[in-house]
């Protein structure tokens, strides 16, 4: 084979003819003998089939159908000799059809194909990470997909949101429904102990998804103005299609650079030949929070029923005095604080995509705006976005094609504490008596911030201690700003240097800086005449990727293919920020205008990759398809002695229906795959060395600090974690078997998959001797499994030319379960039994049964527990029966359980439950299992779509409404001074309700006790064990609802040509069915972090939303 | 270009990059680019100094003026954990680890070292009263400790040593700690410290070097004196001779003028020097004061310092809105103490005076003349020798305007030392072995007796086996661990 060499300026003129295309819109390659090639593209009863590309493979020359299905696709004069070429046509969800045609010069050929239907997309080419491709039908692992059109249905901004309950085992957890909360993502459950979210990669390039909290760090903290996960930066707009690898036995092919999570592969839209085309598409959203807490509105401030009386200036209530004073008075104006701070939010998105191009050259080009302002009255809880893409491909030689893509993005958050906060509002609303107005938040006399524990500040009262802050205060003048700069894309060069080698280089990055200003104002709480909390994170990533893809036909049946690859990948993050208080004048929020500013602290972490990989498929008789890849992998953050390390994996998929003949009425496809894999997840950088800190010592929780410096010296100590120079990559194993059936000729599908895999070396904090000198070490011992089940089907129930309804339906579990945590000195030497699954048990007596991985918040702490899922809490409970108890101080529990059920509540003398003093596995965030069931339909241009989405158990701590109860302000606490038995008429919820009125036992059993101040503000809420607020998290919402009609009518052209328009109005959120109490049993305060799982701790709720949707086509 | 040619350029194009050895390693890869890998003794001496600063000011010593009622913790945390004796193993765990992890025995023992190759006779002195005053401090809290096995990198799981044990370790450490010193003063001594070269205790401005060893030298002998009286209670009054002998070698510069000798602010006191920036550097019991309201002042020593009409009333405490000085009594916080106006008014506890002692920069008295006099008066009324300890009694009453008195009861004695020891953490091993003054335990009776000991930190509970489970400690003790230690076996 020879290269087509041109003369040396040609390149450049095409090179030209990108910016030609772009000025001048798309170049036609005129030629009296070319080859014009027409024809429609029909579905199996004749539908019209949009977008379906019609290609002749062999001269890389490509079309697509319009509406009416029809194609023209012109072969340029020189390429027409009068040879034969193969036509074919793809479009996904029908199979691939290809025919012969002559391409006689000067001639014109029409050619109609009428394609199957094809549900599996067994034909769709998809890509499988790092540069490979493959078809579906040959691909040994489930790979689960989404198109533009499912991304896109109920319009969520942000991607991973868009994604909630689509595929069966991706786990979605959104943080809030502030204006740019983050969401999580996890798929077939927790693979670490850590933070397992999946790699998302943008045309082959990772790009970053991190979410930083505002102190820089991955995890979402407890506390804090809401930071969006970086995925949400990009428009959905501009993607065609999401693939979701699942797990290791697909990942393997990016060893310990992807992690072990799995990993999203998008890819953004390209231009196609022909005429440009533009499309406008325009946005408004409502939002309302999907429900308010209740508050009670008869009782004020004090304690006992007494008042606490504070009229004067600058008087305090004390921290000792909640809502528990008398009955207000009537007449006396009471307050929603559950509901006040809300309003109803708005959101305006505007893209305009333009693309198109000749035969060498394509362009796409997208601009994008969303302003989101959200539901929390004012507006300090925004999300502003702009977006712009620009893809490019030319084809430089016949064979050697460039592409450039690139995505620059701008985003501004505006938010305002939420969670564990003093300044945050959930906090301070949902605390405040009922009486309190707290719309006043200025005293009318001062002009000064008043909350309800200092209601009537004086005119020097700058700086006095306000409790918490009045929200109103914080949402009138905190301001919390996040403004980022991100550009992301790759530069990608495809050469076909002999006709069976093909050569790709990509090299791409992704720049992120995300610069945070946080000002509390001059009265804050918790600060001495208000503060700034200045951050400005940089993440940077590059990644190159050189791929060569050999095939060869061995005889008729067995072909083969062979690529290998290198991959060089650097993350880069880099942080600096600065403390100041007290402003010296009320603003401007600058560091300029403060009296005291602590050092600027400065951190910085640089990863790098060095990758080799291989893959080899090898395709017999058409219908077993098998593959085998390896991957080596160095990485800089692995102990020196385990720099290097291999990831294998390989799958096989049978396609059996073309061995076996099944009666095509009912299996028309089938086929089985089985795969294996090991991918890895790199350890914490810096893992491996000892070294000095310089951070403050710690006085007490809460307490003071002192840094380690003193009159002006500066001090360093031994870092209280120690070095492990042994550190290595958390290794994932992953075995999956599963089948793909179409059935009754292609009308549905049926895809059920089984996974086993199994994390070795899973690395955690371990818990040091502290007298040793040192508190903890990173080490590779820890050891879970996740196993589970997934399956999908679509039935299309009725498909007709003008009509069709579709209903897919998902369903899947996992269960997680840490098996081994390693051992200790004493344990290795034999002194102490090992922790295994039978003597663990939920006390976890023996050593290494279990370790704290999260924060220790409110009576929760989250561990990871031999015999339980990761994230399991830990924590004490009511003494119950079941758990061979005996005398708790002077309670005879063990005599008075004696033949009474397991889990019955032992009441003490006195009427109330006791405290049973050990602490044991109590409460699990996951979910049982997952269902999602959408319904599409299609009646000429109009179409409805709705997605139900049901998540069954799984615990979420509902701390909210205990702490309002212990504050008197949950409408709970009217029961007051009322009578009730535990075990007949306790307030409960849910699962709650199994404890305080299932089975009760013991000398008060029956006995009615008075229900009050000392109940909520002791054993009752946060006082006592999480059981009280420890409830099931069940819910079916009804996540998506949307209409849209496509209008094509001759008035829809005499519009400035445009060739069609859709309206579209959807709801999200609309209907959400659960007995939890709390706003929604989603919300997840700890973000994405495995081990801070269904908290709810005065997060904000998730948004009810209605959109209205204009696109215009053009 | 043959297909050979072809190949072999897309092979070397496939290993672009493979040659970079550098690639995967050096500074900000292998190496953390965040933290130091090396600190000097220097360095480490600073830290030291600021962690024992957070030791010895802060939850330890709230909670052991709270258990002695100078101070009633009224809400949150020190509600709980200190007036009602509910603190917990994971309460106080970063408190014992402070004594072990760096800036505690760890770093002692690696400036230690250091010194000691160097040569560096008065930095190896400093450390080693530092490791003494830290192991005693904590031995004190905690009773039975790691010690003897601890900080050691081949052992994972250091054993327990007796208190008693631990005692003579301090003493011993505190001698080479002497020792060291008293070569480094028999060195080159010319001219003045140097703040710089990291003493922050004696090195102010213009102190000659002698002097600024000399101040060590007698701190270190009160010290010794302050853990001999520790083991009185099991030892009898062979220990007293010791504190005796100790303390006539102890801090010996009497304070100036009264507010010297109220604050412990004489030029021989064992002080740290602070800076003003919360968080950052000021006091520790400025620090916390100043963003959490919730210790106030104990109705127990109001009610002496006010019969005895003691100016360290008013140095001590603020005044409330009323003008009262009022103490919170231990089993209520909120009801009206004594000396309180009639109803209506209100009439909240008074707090640690704003002026001077929660001042970020005041220097926290830790080890004073003061204490040293009442030592002396202690060991030599014990001794027999109750001029002498009148006299002792009346340099410290007359140091802050009190008329000197005749003659002196123990109970007198210590009382005065109750007073002078305001604030500090020793003030608790005082009432635990003499039990002055008398205080009623929080609670209802019957009541428990004032906690003794704090539990040990959760931390070295759930990972040294050589720990005692509660379940272990002899029965007839209370709560998850017992509530007095070894040298504290009568209860009050």
């Amino acid at each position: 084979m020879r290269i087509f060499i041109r003369p040396q300026l040609l390149p450049l003129l095409e090179l030209c003819g990108v910016l030609g295309a772009l000025a001048l819109g798309p170049v036609r390659a005129v030629a009296q003998d070319q080859v014009t090639i027409t024809g429609r593209v029909t579905g199996a009863v004749g539908e019209p089939l949009r977008d379906a590309n019609v290609s002749l493979f062999e001269l890389d020359l490509g079309a697509w159908t319009g509406h009416d299905g029809a194609y023209r696709l012109v072969v340029p004069a020189p390429r027409a000799r009068g040879q034969q070429a193969n036509l074919s046509v793809r479009i996904i969800g029908y199979r691939a059809a290809s025919a012969a045609v002559t391409l006689t010069p000067g001639a014109s050929v029409e050619h109609n194909f009428q394609l199957t239907s094809d549900p599996l997309r067994l034909d769709e080419v998809v890509v499988t990470g790092a540069g490979t491709e493959q078809l579906r039908e040959k691909l040994g692992t489930a790979m689960s997909s989404v198109d533009a059109t499912t991304l896109q249905r109920a319009n969520e901004a942000n991607l991973v949101q868009a994604l909630a309950g689509k595929l069966p085992n991706v786990l979605t957890n959104q943080a809030s429904g502030d204006a740019g909360a983050s969401t999580a993502i996890q798929i077939r459950g927790p693979k670490t102990f850590g933070t397992s979210q999946p790699t998302i990669i943008v045309d082959g390039v990772p790009i970053s998804n991190v979410t930083r909290a505002e102190n820089g760090q991955v995890n979402a903290p407890l506390s804090g103005a809401p930071s969006p996960n970086r995925a949400a930066d990009l428009n959905l707009d501009d993607y065609e299609s999401a693939e979701v690898l699942m797990g290791a036995a697909a990942t393997s092919i990016y060893g310990a650079s992807a992690g072990s999570a799995g990993a999203i592969l998008l890819t953004s839209k390209r231009g196609r030949p022909g005429r440009t085309q533009y499309t406008l598409r325009s946005t408004m959203q409502f939002d309302r929070p999907v429900r308010t807490l209740p508050v009670q509105r008869k009782y004020g401030v004090g304690s006992g029923g007494v008042s606490t009386s504070c009229f004067t200036v600058n008087c305090s209530i004390s921290s000792s005095f909640f809502s528990w004073g008398p009955e207000i008075a009537p007449g006396t104006a009471t307050y929603d604080h559950g509901a006040e701070i809300f309003e109803t939010g708005h959101t305006v998105e505007n893209t305009l995509s333009l693309s198109g191009g000749s035969e060498r050259t394509t362009f796409y080009l997208s601009v994008g705006q969303f302003n989101q302002d959200g539901f929390i009255v004012g507006n300090r809880d925004t999300y502003e976005r702009y977006t712009a893409r620009f893809n490019g491909s030319h084809t430089l030689f016949e064979n050697l094609v460039v592409s450039a893509n690139i995505s620059v993005v701008q985003t501004k958050t505006s938010g305002l504490d939420r969670g564990n906060s003093i300044n945050g509002i959930g906090i301070g609303a949902l605390r405040q008596p009922p009486d309190f107005n707290a719309q006043q938040y200025l005293s009318p006399t001062s002009g000064l911030h008043r909350s309800w524990r200092f209601p009537n500040p004086g005119p020097t009262a700058f700086t006095n201690n306000r409790g918490f802050d009045n929200p109103f205060y914080a949402l009138n003048n905190d301001d919390l700003l996040g403004q980022t700069g991100r550009y992301f894309g790759n530069i990608n060069v495809n050469w076909k240097p002999l006709g069976w080698l093909q050569v790709n280089w990509t090299i791409g990055g992704d720049y992120n800086g995300d610069d945070r200003t946080y000002a509390y104002a001059q009265a804050s709480s918790g600060t001495t005449g208000g503060a700034l909390e200045r951050w400005q994170f940089y993440d940077r990533l590059f990644d190159h990727t050189l791929t060569a893809t050999g095939s060869h036909e061995f005889g008729r049946n067995v072909r083969g293919t062979l690529a290998v690859g290198q991959n060089l990948d650097e993350t880069y993050f880099r942080q600096v920020d600065v403390f100041a208080q007290t402003w010296l004048a009320p603003t401007p929020f600058k560091l300029s205008n403060t009296t005291t500013r602590t050092t600027p602290s400065d951190r910085e972490e640089r990863r790098r990759v060095e990758g080799y990989f291989a893959q080899g498929n090898v395709d017999l008789y058409d219908q077993l398809f098998l593959q085998a890849r390896i991957r080596n992998d160095a990485n800089s953050a692995f102990g020196i002695n385990h720099q290097r390390a291999w990831y294998p994996g390989g799958s096989a998929a049978w396609s059996f229906t073309k061995a076996v003949h099944l009666p095509e009425q009912f299996v028309n496809f089938g086929k089985v795959r089985l795969a294996y894999g090991e991918s890895g997840q790199q350890p914490p950088l810096y893992a491996t060395q000892d070294v000095f800190s310089t951070t403050s010592f710690a006085d007490f929780n809460p307490g003071s600090l002192q840094a380690p410096n003193l009159n002006g010296i500066g001090g360093l100590y031994p870092s209280p974690t120690r070095g492990n120079p042994d550190i290595k990559p958390e290794r994932v194993r992953e075995v999956e078997a599963g089948v793909d059936l179409g059935l009754f000729r292609g009308r549905a599908d049926l895809s059920v998959t089984r996974y086993d895999s199994k994390s070795k070396d899973v690395v955690f904090s371990v818990n040091l001797v502290p007298t040793t000198g040192y508190t903890n070490m990173n080490i590779n011992a820890g050891e879970l499994t996740n196993k589970g089940w997934e399956l999908s089907s679509d039935i299309r129930l009725l498909q007709r030319p003008d009509l069709s309804i579709d209903l897919g339906a998902n369903w899947a579990r996992n269960r997680n379960l840490v098996t081994s945590l390693g051992a200790t000195a004493s344990q290795l030497a034999g002194d102490v039994p090992m922790a295994t699954l039978e003597n663990c048990g939920p006390e976890a007596k023996v050593p290494r049964c279990q370790i704290g991985i999260g924060s220790s918040f409110a009576g929760q702490t989250t561990h990871a527990q031999v015999g339980y899922p990761v994230g399991v809490w830990r924590s004490v409970d009511f003494a119950r029966c079941g758990r061979g108890l005996g005398m708790i101080g002077n309670d005879s529990v063990g005599f008075y359980c004696q033949g009474k059920p397991d889990g019955a509540l032992y009441v003490g003398a006195n009427g109330f439950p006791i405290v049973d003093p050990t602490t044991r596995a109590i409460g699990n965030p996951w979910p049982d299992w997952t269902a999602g069931i959408s319904l599409t339909a299609n009646y000429k241009g109009l179409q409805l779509s709705a997605f139900l989405d049901h998540r069954h158990r799984g615990d979420v701590l509902n701390m909210t409404r205990s702490s309002m109860d212990q504050y008197g302000t949950h409408k709970d606490t009217e029961i007051r001074g009322q009578t009730r038995t535990f075990g007949k008429d306790m307030v409960c919820y849910n699962k709650t309700c199994d404890v305080l009125n299932g089975p009760v036992v013991g000398p008060g059993a029956g006995t009615a006790v008075v229900i009050g101040e000392s109940w909520f503000t002791g054993l009752g809420a946060t006082g006592g064990p999480i059981t009280t607020r420890l409830e099931d998290g069940t819910f079916t919402r009804l996540r998506e609802v949307s209409i849209s009609y496509s209008f094509r009518d001759p008035w829809v052209s005499k519009i400035a040509g445009m060739r069609q328009m859709d309206l579209k109005l959807s709801g999200r959120n609309l209907k959400l069915w659960t007995d939890y109490s709390g706003y929604d049993p989603e919300i997840n305060l700890g973000g994405a972090q495995n081990a801070n799982r269904g908290i709810d701790w005065f997060n904000a709720p998730l948004a009810r939303a209605w959109v209205l949707q204009l696109t215009f086509y053009h | 270009m043959n297909t050979c040619t072809r190949a072999a350029a897309v092979l070397a194009l496939t290993l672009v990059g493979a040659g970079c050895s550098d690639f995967l390693q050096g500074p900000g890869l292998t190496e953390n680019p965040n933290n130091p890998t090396t600190g000097t003794p220097l360095q480490q001496l600073i830290a030291v100094q600021a962690n024992m600063a957070t030791r010895l000011e802060g939850q330890l010593a709230r909670c052991a003026g709270v258990y002695t009622q100078q101070l009633i913790g009224s809400n949150n945390q020190q509600l709980s954990f200190c007036t009602q004796y509910r603190v917990t193993e994971s309460d106080i765990s970063g408190q014992m680890n402070g004594f072990y992890v760096g800036g505690g025995l760890l770093s002692m023992r690696a400036i230690q070292a250091a010194a000691q190759a160097s040569g560096d006779q008065f930095l190896l002195g400093m450390t080693k009263v530092w490791e003494g005053l830290a192991i005693g401090t904590a031995t004190s809290v905690w009773g039975d400790l790691p010690y003897s096995e601890a900080v050691n990198p081949n052992i994972a799981e250091p054993v327990l040593d007796s208190q008693e044990s631990i005692y003579a370790g301090v003493e011993t450490r505190l001698n080479e700690g002497i020792t060291a010193l008293q070569a480094a003063l028999a060195g080159d001594t010319t001219g003045n410290c140097v703040p710089a070269q990291g003493d922050l205790i004696y090195c102010a401005a213009a102190v000659p070097r002698a002097t600024e060893i000399r101040r060590w030298i007698r701190a270190a002998n009160t010290l010794k004196a302050r853990f001999h009286l520790h083991l009185v209670e099991r030892h009898g009054n062979s220990e007293y001779g010791l504190a005796l002998a100790a303390a006539l070698n102890g801090i010996s510069e009497a304070p100036t003028n009264a507010t010297q000798a109220i604050h412990g602010q004489a030029v021989g006191d064992f002080r740290m020097f602070h800076g003003s920036v919360q968080d950052f550097d000021a006091n520790i019991w400025g620090e916390f004061l100043s963003t959490r309201q919730d210790l106030v002042a104990g109705n127990v020593l109001i009610q002496i310092l006010k019969t005895r009409n003691d100016p360290r009333l008013a140095a001590y405490f603020d005044a409330n809105a009323q003008g009262e000085f009022v103490g919170a009594d231990q089993n209520d916080s909120t009801i009206r103490a004594p000396g309180c106006p009639a109803l209506p008014a209100a009439c909240p506890a008074s707090v640690i005076n704003t002026t001077v002692r929660r001042q970020f920069t005041f220097r926290q008295p830790i080890v004073t003349w003061a204490e040293n006099q009442l030592i002396l008066a202690e060991a030599k009324y014990m001794t027999g020798d109750s001029v002498g300890a009148v006299a002792s009694v009346d340099a410290v009453r007359t140091a802050v305007g009190m008329p000197a008195l005749g003659n002196v009861s123990f109970t007198d004695v210590m009382t005065e030392k109750y007073i002078a020891m305001f604030q500090n953490i020793d003030v608790w091993s005082d009432y635990k072995r003499t039990c002055i003054p008398a205080v009623t335990p929080f609670g209802k009776p019957p009541a428990p007796e004032v906690l003794g000991r704090m539990p040990y930190g959760s931390g070295e509970r759930t990972s040294n086996p050589h720990i005692p489970l509660p379940s272990a400690y002899p029965t007839g003790t209370t709560g998850s661990s017992p509530v007095r230690n070894w040298n504290d076996p009568n209860h009050c």
